[in-house]
């Protein structure tokens, strides 16, 4: 499956950004690139303090300068650079043709005025309704997410709302004009297993009726395989590899990947001891020379300490930045 | 807020305020003498003592407090020997001069701080906040009456623009309020300036902006509803404050007003004057918290509907 | 999310002292270096210049200020009885400022030990010492300290205690509210089971979390005093004369109002200058020891 980045609705070309610190900047993402093909889910997954909230963050500019910095890169949307364009221009963008939808939704809602407004409120904003009109549709969008008595509920207040509904409501908000990208972080981390089973399957109902893009920021192996086409997987402000989900669990061909799927749990091998990675995350305030994962890796040599390897095309839909890859493919 | 509520609340205010009053009462009477408080310092000891026993002073405690209890409830706060009326009388009739200048010092110091301060905080430490920050120090830091003296040197005694004191049309109202205004100002805007980053920084404004609102918006919209509950309980507090806090400044301009009457009350050893003052302005405070705890669940909707 | 990520190791090496931090804000140098000539000036006024604050030279008698070919003392005029301003500046501010320490010292520690003690013991006399505070927060300070002052008598005593007694019920509501709030933290169970008493939780365990805001609240509260006791000493129920003080000097001059506009403008520029050195360091002090804002204060980083 090889990518036309014209065919493709977000096109991260090495995006570096840091942050200003009490000591020297630290860069968080340091030289991302992946896309995003029309209509296709794309999963983002790592651990946390990877890189994959900044890179949302960025896309949508949200990153405070100071402290945060977007030193190099671009991010194109529908080919037009994001990163080029007058704040003001890329705040249009947003709600209208690209979204996100936030990881603690509670938090997310503004707590002083009722949900239904805050739905409207993106009709209002983009100029595309009413106030009246707004509030009809915001009704019938809350429907469309599945909250119950939606037309009385409209005017109740986020402390009124279970974490779940909460987080219905952000994705209302998110696909209320109906966008081409949608990004979601994190959408079920901060509820319980049964909600998540309820919100997978309304991103996945939503995603066959509108065709929109997904990238969904997780990392929950379980989510990824129930809804990822495509996923790319970061560590330490890089992408490491990128893949099509059933080669992603099949043959993955980074040690981190591969640690990843081992570390799972698995209902099928009982008694089985859980293997960890070794080892702690990256500080990204004192970076390594080499591959960020060396430390940790299994399969590391002399040669990663000193050279970062290359993200490399090994097969046709893959990437991998490890020196090893091409061994593991064949 | 329900009715039940609210008559809770009247209840505990008129407590504080008899809890206020016993308070002066046995202050007064700590001084060993109370009546030296009602007559000039040169009076005949004919006078004290006629005094003494017209105000009961020899009588028991009790049976004191009891008098003065009912007294004060019947809103006889004893006669203003200087003003030869009831003291009553003469503080209410000063009362609304007072509250008349606070009003319209604090909605305009409130008005003022919420654009200023809203600004401020969207850039934080950028040429605006520092402007204004450095505005609302000054007006923090400016002792009111000589900001008042200098007011005066300039536009009445130099310019001959206004008045230099006394009460009457629009111009003799101008550099009282011009004056008094700095102070609640200038805290007012810190006090919008801090919630309104404390609100910046808060999740919901970054969904406002993922959902595409500009700037304006943000700020007027979404933070500031936020940060209004802050700044209400501070606009409270100053109110509270410019209800007998005004004094210097009506003292300095003439204004006929109850700060300048206890001041004078206490150059003319009027102590019934005084005394009914102090009930007057605790009333007035007690009534202006309870109407903010009534704006409270207006303002922020989690608060409502709590018993 | 997009707060930069914790490294402890750099963190720890590069937290700046508070010297450093100071630096970094120049107009809370500004504020130390006016204070630090305010106290020549205290030093010069109990000493050196006594006697020039005293001595009436009715040949000198308001003389304009600015005029640099007389003699130094008088660079800032004089007053009706041919006293210079300088001088009675400079003597002024031992009082004023002795009356403002004083009385925030006073009600910092013992507003302080209430609200701990009644924040941490809670019971029946932690709400009838919160309920007393919220009483007295309540009423404008000038009035109350204007009538206590009025019974009692205008001492210096008098009005340290009654303007101690006023500021109390702010460090009261406020250790009360952190006590509070720490209390309930994991640390101080922690430190409970392995055996510690309450005085010594209370002193190094939680005093040291609590005592940054209530030194924020503190240096308020000096530039605050300040301004009433110089609004009390201008209505004359403050300190009395034969003391000096700037809110006095400001009194004394306003009969001059029109003809030597100097004896009312300098003393209340000191007084103004003075209090907003307090309110910088205050404001200063506030950023410095809040973790997520300190970073304004640091030197600047290298990349590497």
């Amino acid at each position: 499956m090889t990518l036309d980045p014209r065919g493709s609705i977000l096109d991260i070309r090495d995006l570096h950004v840091s942050f200003r610190t009490s000591g020297s900047p630290v860069t968080v993402l340091n030289g991302v690139t992946f896309q995003v093909a029309r209509g296709e889910v794309l999963a983002l997954l790592g651990e946390s303090g990877s890189g994959k909230s900044v890179t949302a963050a960025a896309t949508m500019g949200l990153i405070e300068q100071p402290p945060g910095s977007i030193d190099r890169g671009a991010i194109l949307f529908d080919g037009v650079n994001l990163l080029g364009l007058s704040p003001a221009d890329h705040r249009r963008l947003c709600g209208e043709r690209l979204s996100l939808v936030f990881q603690d939704a509670l938090a997310a809602l503004n707590p002083v005025y009722p949900v239904g407004w805050q739905i409207a409120e993106v009709f209002r904003i983009h100029g595309r309704a009413d106030r009246k009109t707004a509030a009809l549709e915001s009704i019938k969008l809350m429907e469309a997410v599945g909250i119950p008595a939606a037309a009385e509920r409209a005017g109740h207040y986020p402390h009124q709302f279970s974490g779940g509904m909460c987080q219905r409501i952000m994705i209302a908000m998110a696909i209320a004009l109906q966008p081409e990208l949608i990004i979601a972080d994190e959408p079920t981390t901060a509820l319980d297993v049964t909600i998540q089973a309820q919100i997978v399957e309304l991103l996945k109902a939503l995603r066959a009726r509108t065709g929109a893009s997904l990238v969904l920021i997780t990392h929950d192996l379980g989510l990824v395989a129930e809804l990822a086409d495509r996923v790319v997987v970061m560590y330490g402000g890089r992408v490491v590899e990128e893949a099509g989900v059933h080669d992603i669990f099949a043959r993955p061909l980074h040690p981190y990947t591969q640690a990843l799927l081992a570390s799972q749990p698995r209902m099928d091998r009982s008694n089985a001891e859980l293997r960890p990675i070794r080892g702690i995350p990256p500080n990204p305030a004192a970076p390594l020379t080499g591959c960020a994962f060396h430390p940790r890796c299994p399969r590391a040599e002399a040669r990663c300490a000193q050279e970062a390897p290359a993200d490399q095309m090994i097969a046709p839909g893959r990437r991998s930045a490890c020196h090893f890859a091409a061994e593991m493919l064949a | 807020m329900s009715l039940n509520q609210l008559l809770q609340r009247v209840l505990q205010s008129v407590l504080t305020l008899i809890g206020l009053m016993l308070v002066v009462f046995v202050l007064i009477r700590l001084t060993g003498s109370p009546v030296n408080l009602f007559l000039p310092l040169d009076a005949s000891d004919e006078m004290r003592e006629a005094l003494t026993a017209q105000l009961g002073l020899d009588q028991p405690l009790g049976v004191q407090f009891g008098r003065w209890f009912a007294d004060a409830a019947r809103l006889d706060l004893g006669a203003s020997l200087w003003h030869s009326r009831p003291a009553a009388e003469v503080v209410l009739e000063a009362l609304p001069h007072t509250l008349a200048l606070g009003a319209i010092v604090l909605t305009l110091a409130t008005l003022g701080a919420v654009v200023v301060g809203a600004l401020a905080a969207f850039r934080p430490h950028g040429l605006f906040d520092r402007l204004a920050s450095a505005g609302s120090l000054m007006g923090a830091s400016v002792p009111d009456f000589w900001i008042a003296l200098m007011a005066v040197l300039l536009f009445a005694v130099s310019l001959h623009w206004l008045p230099t004191s006394g009460y009457g049309g629009a111009q003799y109202w101008v550099l009282p309020v011009a004056t008094l205004v700095f102070r609640p100002f200038g805290v007012l805007v810190q006090i919008v300036r801090g919630s309104m980053i404390a609100a910046f920084t808060a999740p919901y404004i970054r969904t406002a902006r993922a959902k595409g609102a500009q700037n304006r918006r943000v700020i007027f919209v979404h933070a500031l509803r936020n940060a209004l509950l802050p700044m209400v309980t501070v606009a409270g507090d100053l109110a509270a404050q410019l209800a007998g806090g005004v004094t210097v400044i009506e003292t300095v301009f003439g204004w006929p007003g109850i700060g300048k009457l206890m001041i004078d009350a206490i150059l003319q050893r009027d102590f019934a004057v005084l005394q009914a003052g102090i009930l007057a302005v605790a009333a007035v405070i007690v009534l202006i918290n309870i109407v903010i705890d009534l704006l409270y669940p207006l303002i922020d909707p989690r608060v409502r509907g709590q018993t | 999310m997009l707060s930069a990520p914790e490294n402890p190791e750099a963190l720890v090496a590069a937290t700046p002292s508070l010297a450093q931090m100071l630096w970094r804000d120049s107009l809370a140098v500004a504020a130390l270096v006016w204070l630090a000539v305010v106290a020549v000036a205290l030093v010069a006024g109990l000493t050196v210049l006594r006697e020039s604050s005293v001595s009436v030279q009715l040949v000198a008698r308001n003389l304009a200020p600015f005029d640099f070919q007389r003699d130094v003392l008088q660079w800032l005029g004089t007053d009706s009885l041919g006293r210079s301003v300088l001088a009675r500046l400079c003597g002024a501010a031992g009082p004023a400022l002795a009356v403002a320490f004083s009385a925030v010292g006073l009600s910092l520690v013992l507003g302080t030990g209430l609200g701990l003690l009644s924040g941490y013991f809670g019971g029946l006399a932690g709400k009838v010492i919160l309920r007393t505070a919220d009483m007295i927060v309540g009423f404008p300070t000038l009035l109350l300290a204007l009538v206590v002052l009025y019974i009692f008598g205008p001492s210096v005593s008098n009005l340290v205690i009654v303007l101690a007694v006023t500021r109390m019920p702010g460090y009261v509501r406020l250790a009360h509210a952190e006590v509070m709030e720490v209390r309930e933290r994991l640390f101080v169970d922690a430190a409970r089971a392995l055996g510690a008493g309450h005085t010594r939780l209370i002193l190094t365990h939680i005093l040291p979390i609590v005592a940054p805001t209530l030194l924020t609240l503190a240096s308020l509260n000096l530039a605050m005093v300040m301004l009433i006791e110089a609004g009390l000493s201008f209505l004359g129920l403050g300190i009395q004369p034969p003391s000096m003080s700037w809110g006095l000097m400001v009194a004394q001059g306003r009969a001059y109002l029109a003809q030597a506009w100097w004896l009312t403008c300098f003393p209340g520029l000191a007084i103004m200058l003075t209090t907003m050195a307090f309110n910088l360091l205050a404001s200063w002090f506030r950023t410095a020891t809040d973790p997520q804002q300190r970073w304004r204060l640091q030197p600047r980083g290298t990349k590497t």
